[in-house]
């Protein structure tokens, strides 16, 4: 039987006294989810909704010289139909490349590109009239991959860039002295690296819903992680002021980047119904979803590192072509991403990386998981393997050596502030006794580790303005019941539960009496949605932020009703990094940590109750909350987070800047069957430092889905391609592992304490994936002696690598 | 226009369906039992799962024509009332739910393996919810949550006797 | 939302009298039909469009067909018995073990409480090509499975060809039923017939099975050898859900003889024999039925695994199958 007590993430924190954080929260909208309550964008039910369906472009590369809509027109039951020719805007959700079209006007990209939609009374007849729609295509030569993208052509996918060839862009940046680096390396090694393109394979499909009144407003209900941009994306497409639409983002079956960008049948959905004056629906097909794709990109890459015995990582020079497939999408932070974030988790003092995005007839990449740092950190994990196997060093005290201190800058510039990984990678080692295991564990079994490290959330925002990342308005009801409205999307990562518990500690409250009410662009202040890492840092922060003003407010009413001097607080209305430190301006350079609200008032809620310690009287919570609601009627309060003003000089600076980082290691146990080539990962010990961890029942989802998602890419995982046509674009084709691939997960803490992440948290979502890859090929070498070098690692290259090793060994003994 | 005759989580039902509507999009769209979910509709999710006579099959699989006569049991029909199942407690006590996409069809199965067998060991845990994907929770927190909701109904039925 | 593309008619008569009834007025009224009996496989070709009959015929209906039994030295199963029922039944477990095995290893739970074991013996041949969406056919021309005139695993390929379609057999419980030299039982317009399972089986993937349209299979008897062992191990990438890359199924007779029947890489299944009297060791058997397989194996790329990976996978699992059974002998 398996044990079911789990390790206990906040074992090694100085003892705080919380009452809802650092406790593992079942997500507060579990209740709802378990018994087939909590509706997801499909499950809503709009007044006779006309249904929607897209005409997907069956080839990757043609020009479109008509499309005739009459017959589908004229069928009985079809209300309306869209082309190209119907959206004067493009979009994208980086307002520096809005190159996607809601529908192809002259030109298809990729295969499965929309090139019309149909509303229709129904699903069959808008099916029928999909089929009535007449298109000429002509069809032209494609650009299938990153190589032939690079070439010069008179035929680009972007006309409108005005170049000659398909580079969407080209990052070269250099740190240090790359000659000195390598010159200082007792051993560099180079290699070649190649990563298939992988989808994010969110459970719930894509589905859009839009509901119109008579005055031609619409609310777009949509399975989203971006409301706040589908937002700004509609109101430009559709040419209609941002006012007159709102954007709700019901309960949402996964995202994992999948769903953070506005999309094609977004516009299509809210167009009909501004056009039609008719509530509409869609919803797509599985195979719709691997069309639509948005993943991981493709990947070609070279590295070079130089290793020294006594400095570690002397330079690491990377070149990569990533395929972006047909549009822009999230590409340019991608881009950025492969190399910035090899900035970490150890020191690199000398750096450069070469980074092409391409532009080919295939579904376009975007964010996933772990966004644009998995596949280097890969190469760069696996050649720091090598090195240590090449000097006989071991790799996980390598690796401890290594690791950036606290409160460091990197080479780029980078603010470092906590780093855990330290403490985490030597219980790690401890735990999988480690030292016996490795290089020592017979042939076909095998231990590897790897280490990983991400931001927080993107200091910058992706459309420039100077407004907060994320704004929380908190407000108490006569009831004393506490809503918190937040822009935030709750993707299943369980954010929602997060805002909750920050109010709930603050105001003293028990977790049932915090509502959330989030991701609905008119009832919520701006946040800019669920990617890069950034809710629980700064719309928690944002939402504890509103609690303590919050709280400042009861307890002056308290010390009305008690006849109380109320306490000076030192200024009430400072602006919101004033309270990042109880008080204390957060201190980068003199390393202050601790980031908890220090009560030092001298007042506590707690049951029901306000207290002042000191004079030992008290009030009730709600009489307070009564005397408060006296002056205005309402009870209100917002919280703010932005970030403070960080990074380098140079171009490109802001890139993978973040308030703070996460740090990962990962030790990997696998069984590799030398006849089949099947590897078995038997065991993952993860020590992830996510700061302060707020549930560590979340932490653990988290962690333990990374695993599934990076033996997923490790081992099985690939979007197949035949001259730009998805070959696999179902469940059944595409392989995500089973619970029987799953292993069995240990969690070790790696404490550290954040000195701006809400009560010392940082993310937890995504740096843990990464590392986990490269933990498995490490392991597998030490299982059986090869290097993979591309993913995935099925089992044929498994054999191949096996057979030259073979080969090798038998060339080396004759 | 087929006349349908079945009995959803103990109520009857009669309804004139399209032969070729599929039991999922029946539940879901005639019935508005919208808790079974359809992530692929082709077989390879699990999403869709229910009880039809006691045992999961896949509602997208099935012409709704074909549950003529059957009782069927959705997510809908778990709870009794206000007291969750085991199988729920302990998913949510485990925290074996992040989207709550997967959920109903674990729920579903697990309820079934757990009622034929309160002892399960690993590898029977994991056959249960082997072909439904959960791309979120890496599913050692529902194989987890399972063992504890066995080791619940075994309580409960040794309290019981 | 996405119900199949085409609206078919559904009908599930309760006796076989009333079935035919029913296959004799489509006929007549030149009405498409195919049979449905658990209908996971017919499903999601509907869905993809790969068939589009006027009505569905379900044989659900048909109560009768839904048993196991043991009868002398054979054991009788219905058609209509579910996979699960199968996995689960005593005799079954018994008797046949490595059919149990096999069944289990179908697919998933769910489906195989649904699916029967007469539509796995018939489940249709896969390709890559056309087990696709249907964008995916459009953007190439219509290969000859669904009527087209090229086809494209096997470029080369032109009608007349004694193979036309490649198109592969993937069924996981019949290679066993092929070694206990099972027979089915078949019921048709025509009257009833016993015919050998292994002549059910035809070399074109489209025209993959001998059963005339409108034949149903009643019963599939299955023979228990006395004193063998076997076993079915399958290549698959998950341990879930996933159609056999490469399935063997393996039996030792009481007498020492072996036999072997492969899945998952030819149109058809195929089976090879090594006696005893003609090996000095167990491992001359293995490398003997070996290389007879390797030779008649001719494995498109159609599948997860490149094609000359299934095709040296087929010796290691052809070896693990038999020597699973040889341990068990020992034991
Ligand atoms: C996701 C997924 C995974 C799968 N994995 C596997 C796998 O690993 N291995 C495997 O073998 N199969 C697999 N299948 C296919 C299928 O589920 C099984 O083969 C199943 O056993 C088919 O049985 P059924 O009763 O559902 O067939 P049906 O779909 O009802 O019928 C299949 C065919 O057999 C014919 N037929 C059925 N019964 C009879 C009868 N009594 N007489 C004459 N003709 C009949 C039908 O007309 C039809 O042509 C999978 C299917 C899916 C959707
Ligand atoms: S093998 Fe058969 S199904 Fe596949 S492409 Fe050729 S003809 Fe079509
Ligand atoms: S929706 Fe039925 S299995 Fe996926
Ligand atoms: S919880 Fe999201 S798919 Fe399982």
């Amino acid at each position: 039987m398996t044990d079911h007590k789990m390790t206990d993430l906040t074992k090694g924190y100085p003892a705080k006294d919380y009452k809802v954080i650092g406790k593992p929260v079942p997500l507060i909208d579990s209740r709802a989810k378990v018994t087939g309550q909590a509706l997801y964008t499909d499950d809503i039910r709009l007044h006779n909704p006309l249904i929607i369906k897209i005409l997907r472009a069956p080839c990757p590369s043609a020009n479109i010289l008509s499309v005739d809509i009459s017959a589908a027109l004229a069928l009985s039951g079809v209300k309306g139909v869209l082309t190209g020719a119907d959206f004067k805007n493009n979009f994208g959700v980086l307002s520096i490349s809005k190159d996607e079209p809601a529908i192809a006007r002259d030109m298809v990209r990729y295969m499965g590109e929309p090139v019309a939609a149909v509303a229709a009374e129904n699903a069959e007849i808008a099916a029928h009239a999909l089929r009535l729609i007449k298109v000429d295509y002509e069809i032209t030569e494609g650009v299938f991959n990153s190589k032939e993208a690079l070439k010069p052509t008179d035929h680009p996918l972007h006309p409108e860039l005005n170049k000659k060839n398909n580079l969407h862009k080209e990052i070269l940046q250099e740190f240090g002295d790359l000659d000195q680096g390598f010159s200082d390396a007792d051993v560099v090694i180079k290699k070649r690296f190649r990563f298939a393109s992988i989808n994010h394979g969110f459970t719930e499909p894509h589905a859009t819903q839009v509901q119109i009144d008579n005055k031609g407003n619409i609310t777009v209900y949509s399975a989203t992680q971006v409301p706040h941009y589908l937002h700004m994306a509609l109101a430009e497409v559709l040419e209609i002021p941002e006012h007159n639409i709102r954007v709700i983002k019901p309960h949402l079956g996964g995202g994992f980047g999948g769903k953070s960008d506005p999309f094609p049948h977004e516009m299509i959905a809210a167009k009909f119904a501004l056009d039609l004056g008719r509530n509409v629906k869609i919803k797509f097909d599985r195979e719709e979803v691997f069309f639509s794709h948005h993943g991981r990109h493709q990947t070609d890459l070279t590295m070079k590192l130089g290793y020294s015995r006594k400095k570690g990582i002397t330079a690491i020079d990377l070149d990569t072509l990533i395929d972006g497939g047909a549009y822009g999408s999230f590409g340019i932070v991608t881009t950025y991403y492969n190399g910035v974030l090899l900035q970490g988790p150890y020191k690199l003092p000398n750096f450069r990386f070469h980074v092409q995005r391409l532009y080919t007839n295939k579904p376009m990449c975007g964010a996933m998981r772990g966004h644009g740092g998995v596949n280097p950190r890969f190469a760069s994990e696996v050649l720091l393997d090598m090195a240590c196997a090449e000097l006989d060093i071991d790799p996980a005290e390598s690796r401890l050596n290594m690791i950036h201190k606290e409160n460091t800058l990197t080479t780029n510039e980078f603010r470092v502030t906590s780093v855990g990984l330290h403490n985490g990678l030597t219980e790690a080692i401890k735990r999988t006794k480690w030292k016996e295991k490795h290089g020592k564990l017979p042939f076909g079994t095998g231990i590897g580790v790897a280490c990983g490290f991400f931001i927080s959330g993107s200091a910058l925002p992706i459309h420039w303005n100077k407004l907060p990342a994320s704004t929380v308005r908190m407000t108490i009801d006569y009831d004393g019941g506490v809503t918190v409205y937040s822009g935030a999307a709750d993707i299943g990562q369980g954010s929602d539960t997060m805002l909750a518990q920050m109010a709930a500690e603050v105001l003293g409250q028990p977790l049932e009496n915090i509502k959330i009410i989030s991701a609905d662009t008119r009832t919520t202040p701006v946040d800019l949605g669920s990617y890069s890492s950034r809710v629980t840092f700064m719309a928690g922060n944002a939402s504890r932020n509103a609690a303590i003003r919050m709280r400042r407010i009861l307890i002056e009413a308290a010390c009305d009703l008690l006849e109380m001097i109320p306490p000076e607080y030192d200024r009430p209305d400072a602006p919101d990094n004033f309270f990042r430190q109880g008080g204390r301006k957060p201190d980068f350079e003199q390393g202050f940590l601790g980031a908890n609200p220090d009560y030092a008032d001298g007042f506590i809620i707690e049951d029901g109750l306000i207290r002042s310690e000191k004079h030992n009287a008290s009030v009730t919570y709600l009489d307070a909350v009564t005397k408060a609601l006296e002056f205005g009627g309402i009870l209100q309060t917002s919280g703010t987070y932005r970030a403070p003003k960080l990074g380098g000089k140079f171009k490109g600076a802001g890139a993978g800047l973040s308030p703070s980082y996460s740090f990962t290691a990962f030790i990997v146990e696998v069984t590799v069957d030398p006849e089949t080539g099947f590897i078995k990962v038997d065991k993952a010990t993860c020590a992830h430092d996510c700061g302060f961890p707020l549930n560590p029942l979340a932490v653990r989802g988290q962690i333990e889905g990374c695993i599934h998602m990076g033996l997923g890419q490790a081992l099985m995982e690939e979007m197949i391609y035949d001259s730009g046509a998805t070959q696999n674009p179902s469940f059944l084709d595409y392989k995500i592992p089973s619970a029987f691939e799953q292993p069995e997960v240990d969690i070790v803490p790696a404490y550290s304490d954040d000195s701006e992440g809400p009560f010392g948290a940082k993310e937890a979502g995504e740096g843990i994936l990464a590392p986990v890859i490269p933990a498995i090929a490490n392991a597998v070498y030490d299982a059986i002696g090869i290097r993979l070098t591309q993913l995935p690692m099925r089992p044929d290259r498994v054999l191949s690598a096996l057979a030259k090793e073979r080969e090798k060994n038998q060339e080396a003994g004759t | 226009m087929k006349l349908l005759n079945l009995t959803i989580n103990g109520r009857k039902h009669t309804k004139a369906v399209s032969p070729s509507m599929t039991l999922l999009d029946f539940l879901r769209e005639e019935l508005n039992l919208t808790g079974t979910k359809n992530g692929c509709d082709k077989g390879a999710c699990g999403c869709c799962s229910v009880m039809i006579d006691d045992k999961p099959m896949l509602s997208c699989l099935l012409p709704a024509l074909e549950a003529e006569g059957a009782a069927i049991t959705t997510i809908e029909g778990i709870a009794k009332g206000n007291a969750l199942h085991p199988v729920q407690e302990a998913m949510i006590e485990m925290g074996a739910i992040q989207c709550g996409f997967c959920t109903p069809a674990m729920v579903i199965n697990g309820v079934h393996m757990l009622a034929k067998n309160n002892n399960p060991d690993d590898d029977e845990v994991k056959e249960c919810i082997s072909a439904t994907v959960c791309r979120c929770t890496g599913y050692n927190s529902i194989e987890k949550a399972l063992h504890l909701a066995a080791s619940k109904m075994r309580r409960a039925a040794h309290d019981g006797s | 939302m996405t119900a199949p593309k085409k609206d078919f008619d559904f009908a599930r008569p309760k006796t076989i009298e009333q079935l035919y009834n029913l296959v004799q007025e489509c006929q007549h009224e030149g009405r498409q039909f195919i049979f449905s009996a658990g209908g996971t496989d017919i499903m999601p070709n509907l869905k993809s469009e790969i068939l589009s009959p006027d009505i569905v015929i379900s044989l659900t209906g048909l109560r009768a067909l839904n048993n196991i039994e043991k009868q002398g030295d054979h054991i009788i199963i219905g058609a209509l018995t579910s996979l699960s029922e199968l996995c689960s039944n005593n005799n079954i477990q018994k008797y046949l073990p490595a059919l149990a095995r096999a069944a289990h290893k179908v697919a998933s739970p769910q489906i195989r409480n649904r699916a029967t074991i007469g539509g796995n013996i018939m489940v249709e041949n896969r390709c890559s090509y056309i087990n696709q969406s249907p964008i995916n056919r459009e953007s190439h021309s219509p290969c000859f499975k669904i009527g087209g005139d090229v086809c494209h695993l096997v470029k080369s390929a032109k009608r007349g060809d004694d193979i036309l379609c490649q198109a592969r057999f993937v069924s996981d419980t019949a290679p066993l039923l092929l070694l206990q030299n099972s027979t089915v039982n078949i019921i048709g317009p025509a009257g009833s017939k016993e015919i050998k399972l292994a002549d059910l089986y035809l070399n074109d993937g489209i025209e993959s099975k001998s059963l005339m349209h409108g034949e149903i299979i009643t019963h599939i008897k299955v023979e228990i050898t006395e004193n063998s062992l076997s076993h079915y191990e399958k290549l698959t990438i998950r341990n879930a859900l996933d159609f056999p890359s490469l399935g063997v199924a393996a039996l030792r007779r009481g007498n020492g003889d072996i036999s072997v029947a492969l899945t998952g890489l030819n149109t058809r299944p195929g089976v090879f024999h090594a006696k005893l009297e003609n090996h000095e060791t167990s491992d001359d058997m293995i490398v003997d039925i070996c290389r007879k397989a390797n030779d008649f194996t001719v494995t498109y790329q159609q599948d997860f695994f490149p094609r000359g990976y299934r095709k040296n996978m087929i010796s290691v699992f052809i070896r693990r199958a038999i020597n699973k059974i040889l341990e068990g002998a020992k034991s």
